[in-house]
């Protein structure tokens, strides 16, 4: 340390004094620790000194220039400390003390808020080679170099320059690592890596922190030292340092009592959660949200109290949405609603719950969370995204008017937050689908035509939607003016497909089928996904059919298929071309393009290959189609099916195939013994499992049954093909003496798809059910319903007219009811089945009514229907026959 | 009072062997998640020991390797700074930094 002046002390001003005097004033200054008051005196030396060359006066000038800088440091005057330093060692260089002003002046540095002075600095140092020497001085281990390893690296943590920390933090012993000033500066800087995004740096300073139970170990060995250091007598000293000494005394207490104080706080608070939480929050920006989670989890699982816990929770939610979790993140924001009612991030959890409840398509839970929000708390950070979000959730539901409402408020109460854009957008669309054209057209083109809204980031899907509105007024040639400006305005859009697709069908309409053609071309060459190339394809197939270019449509499905594969509407593809071959008297290309598909596709777990299946299996059963024998499948796919069940990989074709064999076939048993043998329903798609579904039922294994049905439900519930599926099911019912269940199914089912072909079954099914339930009169007006439907006419339409008679018989009214079996047999004698159930229903009303001619004429005509001589009701009717016969002879 | 001791953050200054097992069952646990597929689970394993072991570079890269491994195999990562950059930036004279060289990036360029 530096010998200090001895001056004695005057009350004069430093400018005034002689130089002598001014030198022992400053001496006793500097040993009372007056720093402030040193630094104009010390000043004053110096500018005394100046210019003198003698040994002494040189080292009196360097020793007044070296405590100007430490004074300068004390008083926090770190710009003119940092100068001071820097002067003495360019005046002084080969003082021994040079290596300590350098030491200096980085402090002095670092303490400065604005760290390129010290980078500067630093980088001077380095390239002369001095920074290296200036390392070695810190590690030496003495009180100062102990301060100044903890300042720089301080210092260095305040400017999250992580690299000079870890030169530094190797400096600092166990009593500097715990100092808690120290750790904050290292939480403090990953907090600036982190902002400029430096996070692994960011991790590596929070990695440094040391955690509470660390700190008091710390704290308990430094309190024991300074216990010690305080209970030792003070030593004698001349009386003018007395002073010094009773204040270096008390300022020791006075550390020792802090620190007791700092260890108590330990153990009531610490920042171990802050910490974590900030280690976590870096995770997440990084957005490695696992590793963010597992941190959050702990804090609120572990701290439920801490200040952090609700942070932390409402972070967990962040993370697990982020991650796609939907189902955890669901059970997150609903215990954060449950736990804090009324806290921070209320608006913000219950905004992400609706938006995870929409992406879920549960709608309904959605809306109530949004309605809830807003009855409680009208006024909130959010308020124009949930406004936003309750609106798509009204268009969702059709409730155009309401969804109206609540995009124009969005729009005009927050003009300038995120939705307002979209909000514009889906105004037009709710007047578009409530067809108020004009207004859509309006709001569009307001948009358009707004020259504040800039960028405008709708701009392709707005212009879209105006064509669209625009032809909704019937304005066909100003529609097609908007796509094709929309063509060349905006040729990377991702609805260029589309506007192509809208602009042949405007020319399909007019007649003009070449630039229809063209369009749909051009349509499908630049569609970006499949459903947009799929509508240009099947539009133009549209366009070849009417026109019946049925080579041209076949050219076309077969480079769809070629090209799309898999990703495409193949089934529909296949079956179009079949239809066309048909048309073109090609039946057996039909067929072989039905067969090679089945063969292509039929392995593909995807859902429409089962059409191919399906239709198969209709074409052979229904007598009005007739185009394939049952033998000629069976025949003609028998090898792929025995190929498929000896290649593992084939398993969802052999299933397949299986199930169309056992539905074609006139001895099915074997097929449904395969299927039923099946331990696992995991390859089975829904043709066979609906032929799992019904042998279950057949057989009486209602949990095989139950398991096919919430199997079919889960996988294909969304599907219209759920309708056969549930048809089982309403049949597995029937049989079972389960009516009021199946009532309720079917209204399900008929409310959910009115309109799908599969459901004239589930009508029929639903009437069964209340003539089973004894419902009769509802049961006739039903079958009378579906009977009534033209477009539902064919092989179920005498078992609807039977049943009817059936429940007219029931009632007691055998008139009625003969005339219903009577309809049936002679409007639907091509279904051999029902005619002669019909037959012989009519018998028996016509013996109850005791017109016994009738009765033999109607056995007559049963025998003479060659349909019906062979079926049960057939032979009795001509056993009947032969004892009238032998009673009259 | 109660403390939150993350398990083994005293590792480099004390070996725990309590601790230690702690931080080597969720890494073995990581890797058998890895290797059965469960890469949701690898994650969350490899996720704790970055979380609550960090103190011991080892267990801390050995982490780093699995998340890596994840993202290799699913190859869904969208992390800004993901746990390969991590580990070849902070661990790279690291057994598990050669290891992720050789096995995941090398496999990636040869797939390119």
């Amino acid at each position: 340390m530096w010998p200090l002046f001895s001056f004695a002390q005057e009350s004069q001003p430093a400018s005034e004094l002689a130089t002598r005097q001014l030198l022992k004033h400053a001496d006793d200054l500097l040993k009372n620790r007056k720093a402030a008051e040193a630094v104009p005196v010390l000043e004053e030396v110096l500018l005394r000194l100046e210019g003198l060359e003698e040994a002494n006066a040189l080292e009196a000038r360097a020793s007044a220039q070296y405590q100007l800088g430490l004074c300068c440091l004390a008083v926090e005057q770190y710009e003119q400390a940092a100068e001071t330093f820097q002067l003495f060692v360019q005046n002084f260089p080969e003082h021994e003390s040079v290596l300590d002003a350098r030491f200096l002046t980085l402090e002095a540095f670092a303490w400065q808020k604005d760290p390129v002075p010290m980078q500067a600095y630093i980088d001077a140092l380095k390239q002369s080679g001095e920074f290296d020497r200036l390392l070695s001085v810190l590690g030496q281990k003495n009180d100062a170099t102990r301060h100044a390893a903890l300042s720089l690296v301080s210092a260095y943590s305040k400017t999250a320059d992580f690299k000079s920390v870890q030169r530094f933090l190797p400096f600092c012993d166990e009593d500097a690592l715990s100092d808690v000033g120290l750790n904050l500066a290292l939480m403090d800087g990953g907090d600036l890596a982190v902002e400029s995004g430096e996070y692994l740096d960011a991790m590596q300073f929070y990695r440094e922190v040391q955690l509470s139970a660390e700190l008091m170990v710390g704290y308990d060995r430094r309190l024991v030292a300074l216990t010690a250091e305080l209970e030792i007598s003070l030593p004698w000293v001349p009386l003018v340092e007395r002073e010094a000494q009773q204040e270096q005394w008390a300022s020791e207490t006075n550390r020792y009592e802090r620190m007791v104080t700092e260890r108590a706080n330990l153990e009531k608070k610490n920042y171990d959660q802050d910490l974590m939480v900030r280690m976590a929050n870096c995770y997440d920006r990084m957005e490695r949200r696992w590793n963010a989670y597992v941190i959050y989890h702990h804090v609120y699982t572990d701290f439920p109290e801490s200040r952090s816990a609700e942070r932390s929770r409402y972070s967990a939610f962040q993370c697990l949405a982020a991650l796609e979790e939907m189902t955890l993140a669901q059970e997150e924001a609903k215990a954060y609603l449950e736990l804090y009612p009324v806290g921070r991030y209320r608006d913000a959890v219950t905004l992400g719950l609706m938006q995870i409840h929409l992406h879920l398509k549960d709608f309904p839970a959605a809306e109530a969370l949004g309605l809830i929000l807003r009855a409680q708390e009208p006024e909130h950070r959010y308020c124009d995204q949930v406004t936003y979000l309750l609106g798509y959730l009204q268009f969702e539901r059709q409730n155009y008017e309401a969804a109206l409402d609540l995009f124009q408020k969005t729009a005009s109460t927050w003009p300038e937050r995120i939705y307002a854009e979209e909000a514009v957008y889906w105004q037009g669309m709710c007047s578009l689908f409530l067809g108020r054209f004009a207004d859509a057209v309006a709001v569009f083109e307001g948009y358009l035509n707004d020259p504040d809204r800039n960028p405008k980031t709708m701009e392709d899907d707005v212009t879209f939607r105006l064509g669209m509105a625009r032809y909704g007024l019937g304005e066909y040639e100003t529609c097609k003016e908007i796509f094709k400006t929309f063509l060349t305005q905006f040729p990377d859009s991702d609805l260029l497909s589309e506007a192509c697709s809208m602009l042949g069908d405007l020319y399909g309409a007019d007649g003009e089928m070449n630039p229809a053609l063209a369009y749909y071309a051009q349509g499908r060459e630049c569609a970006v996904n499949a459903e947009q190339e799929s509508y240009a394809v099947f539009q133009a197939v549209q366009v070849y059919d009417l026109l019946d270019r049925h080579e041209d449509l076949i050219a076309l499905l077969e480079d769809y298929l070629n090209e799309s594969g898999e990703e495409g509407d193949f089934a529909k593809a296949v079956l179009r071309i079949c239809a066309s071959r048909r048309a073109l008297e090609q039946g057996a290309q039909a067929l072989d393009a039905c067969f090679n598909a089945i063969v292509r596709f039929g392995n593909t777990p995807l859902e429409q290959a089962d059409l191919l299946f399906t239709d198969l299996q209709d074409e052979v059963i229904d007598p009005l189609r007739g185009g394939v024998s049952a033998d000629e499948v069976l025949q003609r796919l028998g090898s792929v099916r025995e190929a498929a069940l000896g290649d593992a990989e084939q398993g969802i074709l052999a299933l397949r195939l299986t199930a169309l064999f056992a539905g074609i076939s006139e001895n099915p048993e074997a097929y449904d013994a395969f299927l039923f043998s099946q331990e696992s329903l995991e390859l089975f798609t829904p043709l066979p499992l609906r032929r799992f579904a019904e042998v279950a039922a057949a057989r009486g294994e209602t949990d095989r049954a139950e398991a096919a049905f919430k199997l079919f439900e889960e996988r294909y519930g969304d599907s219209e093909d759920v309708i056969p599926m549930m048809n089982v099911l309403l049949r597995f019912l029937l049989d079972a003496g389960r009516y009021d269940e199946a009532l309720t199914l079917a209204d399900d089912i008929l409310m959910r798809y009115p309109d799908a072909p599969a459901a004239s079954q589930t009508h029929l099914l639903d009437a069964d059910a209340l003539r089973l339930s004894k419902r009769y009169d509802e049961a006739i007006e039903k079958y009378k319903a579906f009977a009534s439907v033209r477009a539902w006419r064919g092989p179920r339409t005498p078992q609807a007219l039977y049943w009817t008679g059936v429940c007219q018989l029931e009632q007691g009214n055998i008139a009625e009811a003969c005339a219903w079996f009577q309809r049936a047999y002679v409007l639907y004698g091509q279904y051999p089945e029902w005619t002669a159930k019909a037959y012989a229903a009519s018998v028996e009303c016509l013996q109850k009514l005791g017109q016994q001619e009738d009765v033999i004429r109607t056995w007559r005509e049963m025998v003479a229907d060659p349909n019906v001589v062979d079926t049960p009701e057939g032979r009795q009717a001509r056993a009947e026959l032969s004892k009238l016969q032998e009673a009259v002879q | 009072m109660k403390y939150w001791i993350p398990v083994v953050l005293m590792l480099a200054a004390v070996a725990h062997s309590a601790e230690v097992t702690g931080a080597q069952a969720e890494l073995l646990q990581a890797r058998t998640a890895l290797e059965a597929g469960q890469f949701r689970e690898a994650l969350q394993h490899a996720a704790r020991v970055q979380a609550f072991y960090y103190r011991d570079a080892e267990v801390l890269a050995a982490a780093l390797y699995y998340e890596a491994a994840v993202d290799h195999k699913t190859g869904v990562s969208r992390a800004t700074v993901s746990a390969l950059t991590e580990l070849k930036t902070l661990y790279p004279d690291s057994a598990w930094c050669r290891k992720a060289v050789e096995e995941l990036e090398k496999t990636e360029q040869g797939s390119q």
